[in-house]
């Protein structure tokens, strides 16, 4: 069909100028990332699928944990093995999708930024038609789009790898572990956003790449480990007293800090007795301990938390690409 | 004003870092459009600084520069800019590096003329960048500059990375086009054959300073080379003059006519005036009228 053929040719690309420019300069960073969320997706969802075909064939077969009968040996270790692997690849790909922010830094600051500064190609994209701003606006806005993208695509398979149906052999995962935390709601997207901003900011900054590089990936890498250290304080947390206190831990509820209360009210954390010669109980109790406490957070602050952690790093992002625009400004008119 | 600057400098400026000499020390001069200029100076003269700071790539630490009337970052569209570098993207072809200049252009891009230089070369349009040789980034560089359909074109040791055939091709190409379409050329070389015979304008850029500035035929006109007997050569201003036994050689600038009957003259070459102006720093500046910037802005002419 010549009308068709010809209808291609002469339509507008879907992208053009600079950010057209950014994506072929990119395209094998780009590549990589489609890849490697097809990748992680796909394991994600095949080995949920393996273990629930394994956890089918176990309760089939009418086996428990418990029943150690010769016919449910081979159904038992099929489940074993589909439960621990599932479990590795759920770890590892939250481990993966955790230090993405640190590698889009990087990218960010050195191939992105640095390497034009290094090599002097900025000169030549200034000295077309558009300005240093544009230039960092598209810099910026191109990736943005793609690690936003490709970290919300890579969410619910998360989410989906996680409510796997509990069998036994199952490896429970909790709303607070770090690793579910970190890879669900919408501190993901906000961990990359960050880590797109201040890599841009080292790059400018820094101006040559691999030390540019180097310096954004620990810079994100400080702000996470603060960020990680900070989060049980960053929503007021609930106490629960007594007999309750003791209890908890095992559910719904996150465990932030406990220890005993002394009989006028006062604390007694269970960390200043860690290096007690006695037994930890011993010791509170010796201080004047005469009840247990816990602060918690209930899953009910599941959304609070991310959102208050989640606006902290917006608004990082949000100075270190003012901070990026300034320095630009600077040097360059 | 008779014409238009292309350039127009008042005390201009560039440092780069404290403790470094500046790289630009109180430059004024003007540039009128239309012309074809070469600057020219040793290495590390600041040649390359005064180009960035025309192409709105670096901000003055001091002073102002106006390029076709305005603000260099107002005017980023009507000027072309080629670094000494030649800097490219290597990971892009021939034929997507043109692309790029298609689209960062946009309303002005002259496809015709871009692909009349390349073709010239001849570069594949499959070709890679970074496997392209000196001579041919050099080609491609201004390919793009020349596609862009500047007003002024800056360009900086243009002609380094060319054998002389090529050299000899390119320049044609870039006369032929800046008088088809009366673009003002700005050319940087530390070596004046480079672009003597092409160029009928000159800033002559030492240590920082302007030295030299004005029409070439003015200058040399402006400027005799006397051969004769040791004397006191008031009142012309002496550039340079070196004496041997006898008989003394000197440049001057003319105040006046010279006394004929005992000293022989004569109009010295492009290559004199400059190496006597490079060999005596202390030599006063001179700008001819053309090349002197009217009075800044706010103060009574």
């Amino acid at each position: 069909m010549s009308a068709v053929g010809l209808d291609t040719r002469t339509s507008r690309p879907l992208l053009s100028g600079l950010p057209r420019l950014v994506l072929r300069q990119h395209r094998w960073a780009l590549w990589t990332l489609v890849a490697c969320v097809v990748l992680v997706a796909g394991a994600l969802v095949v080995t949920r699928l393996w273990r629930e075909g394994a956890a089918d064939a176990w309760s089939a077969a009418g086996c428990t944990e418990a029943n150690t009968r010769p016919r449910c040996f081979q159904p038992r270790s099929d489940l074993a093995e589909a439960s621990s692997a599932a479990y590795a690849v759920l770890v590892n790909a939250s481990v993966a999708l955790v230090a993405l922010p640190g590698v889009v830094a990087a990218f960010a600051a050195g191939p992105l930024v640095a390497r034009e500064l290094e090599a002097g190609t900025y000169k030549l994209a200034w000295s077309q038609s558009v300005t240093p701003t544009r230039w960092l606006a598209a810099k910026l806005a191109v990736p943005l789009a793609a690690s936003a993208t490709a970290t919300a695509v890579l969410l619910p398979f998360f989410a989906w790898a996680r409510l796997a149906r509990q069998t036994d052999f199952s490896h429970y995962t909790r709303w607070w572990d770090p690793t579910t935390y970190a890879t669900s709601g919408l501190l993901p997207v906000a961990l990359t956003v960050m880590g797109l901003a201040v890599g841009t900011l080292a790059g400018l900054l820094v101006r040559r790449t691999v030390p540019a590089m180097a310096v954004a990936a620990l810079a994100v890498g400080a702000v996470m480990l603060a960020l990680y250290q900070a989060h049980p304080w960053l929503w007021p947390s609930r106490t629960v007293t007594g007999r309750e206190a003791v209890g908890l831990g095992s559910g719904a509820a996150w465990p932030v800090q406990d220890g005993m209360l002394t009989a006028s009210g006062e604390r007694i954390t269970r960390e200043t007795c860690f290096t007690a010669p006695e037994s930890s109980e011993a010791c509170m109790q010796a201080r004047g301990g005469v009840t247990y406490f816990v602060d918690y957070h209930p899953a009910s602050h599941y959304w609070p938390l991310q959102l208050v952690e989640s606006g902290i790093l917006l608004a990082l992002a949000a100075l270190a690409v003012a901070g990026a625009f300034r320095v630009l400004r600077r040097l360059h008119g | 004003m008779t014409s238009v600057s292309a350039l127009e400098a008042h005390g201009l400026a560039k440092r780069f870092g404290r403790r470094r000499p500046p790289a630009l020390d109180d430059c004024s001069f003007r540039l009128p459009a239309g012309r074809i200029c070469a600057v020219v100076g040793p290495n590390g003269a600041g040649k390359s600084t005064l180009l960035a700071l025309a192409a709105g790539l670096l901000r003055p630490s001091a002073g102002a520069l106006r390029v076709l009337g305005a603000e260099p970052a107002a005017v980023r569209e009507r000027m072309a800019y080629v670094a000494q570098d030649k800097p490219l993207y290597g990971q892009l072809t021939v034929a997507q590096t043109l692309a790029a200049g298609a689209e960062l252009n946009p309303g002005r891009w002259d496809a015709s003329a871009a692909a009349a230089v390349v073709e010239a070369g001849p570069l594949d349009p499959k070709a890679r960048v970074r496997t392209l040789s000196g001579g041919q980034r050099t080609r491609l560089a201004l390919a793009l500059a020349l596609g862009k359909r500047p007003e002024l074109l800056l360009l900086d040791e243009p002609m380094a990375d060319l054998d002389p055939l090529a050299r000899h091709q390119l320049m044609g190409t870039l006369m032929a086009d800046a008088a088809e379409h009366g673009t003002t050329v700005v050319m940087s070389s530390h070596i004046l054959t480079e672009l003597e015979g092409a160029c009928d304008y000159l800033l002559l850029v030492a240590g920082g300073r302007v030295r030299l500035g004005g029409g070439i035929d003015d200058l040399l006109a402006a400027h005799r080379l006397l051969t004769g007997p040791v004397a006191d050569l008031a009142p012309h201003t002496v550039v340079e003059s070196r004496t041997t036994g006898r008989q003394l050689t000197a440049l001057v600038r003319q105040d006046g006519p010279v006394d004929a009957g005992s000293w022989s003259t004569a109009e010295p070459s492009l290559e004199e005036l400059l190496l006597a102006h490079l060999r005596a720093p202390e030599a006063p500046p001179l700008l001819t009228p053309s090349a002197t910037p009217s009075s800044p802005e706010g103060v009574a002419a």
